[in-house]
């Protein structure tokens, strides 16, 4: 496995409530590899910001919803 | 694994065996001839290179249809686009790779200004080439694997 990124998401979660929408599916609309949204979807790749608007747009949900930076808590509380 | 991937594993290959070829009877010709012959030997390698350009050529062709007709495909279509992720790997895998070509250009010139021949400073100057390439191959699939 790889090395993680400090962006997590719910793209699993979110996938599957848009009617266990496939990994392969959710790729071809966005118009990138199924290998990009698996890695994606494991933390190990950040996507750029166009990739991760149009991943919350097929959800239909904020931004915020879809990805979460696991450093903000810290940086917060400094 | 991506289209991409199969395709850089399949070139790293080829290039690993193809060059390793070709630099094996490059050796073999720089052992036997003496070293004032050498020149003469360039109509030798350059037969050898044209020969292993075209087997790259050949494998690359080969090895496209192979990996795109045992490739995912989606209504009917093989999914071979490239998209953000293989352009970051493709770019830092070079970022690595490119240096090491820089490198043997400068070696390479050295070489001239110390009087070596063409035998010697253009498989010198192919070998940076391969070398490069190698290593660009190399960190293409670690960063695949691997990813960042």
């Amino acid at each position: 496995m790889g090395k993680k990124t400090r962006i997590r998401n719910d793209i699993r979660t979110l996938r599957f409530l848009a009617s266990e929408m496939t990994q392969a599916e959710l790729a071809k609309r966005i118009g990138v590899t199924r290998q990009t949204v698996i890695a994606i979807e494991q933390g190990r790749y950040s996507p750029s910001l166009e990739v991760a608007f149009q991943m919350a747009e097929i959800f239909d949900v904020p931004l915020e919803k879809v990805f979460q930076y696991a450093g903000s808590n810290d940086s917060e509380s400094k | 694994m991506s289209f991409h991937e199969k395709k850089t594993w399949a070139m790293l290959f080829a290039n690993i065996f193809v060059y390793g070829w070709y630099f094996s009877r490059m050796a073999t010709i720089a052992v036997e001839t003496p070293y004032e012959e050498l020149p003469i030997a360039v109509d030798v390698f350059a037969y050898d290179l044209v020969a292993t350009i075209i087997a790259l050529i050949v494998v690359a062709i080969i090895a496209h249809i192979v990996i795109a007709l045992h490739s995912v495909k989606i209504d009917g279509e093989v999914v071979d686009a490239e998209d953000e992720r293989d352009t970051l790997i493709e770019l830092r895998a070079g970022s690595i790779g490119e240096p090491i070509l820089g490198l043997g250009v400068v070696i390479t010139i050295g070489m001239i200004l110390l009087g070596n021949g063409p035998f010697v400073t253009a498989n010198a100057l192919l070998a940076a080439l391969v070398v490069s390439e190698t290593v660009k191959g190399f960190f293409k699939i670690f960063y695949y694997r691997r990813s960042f």
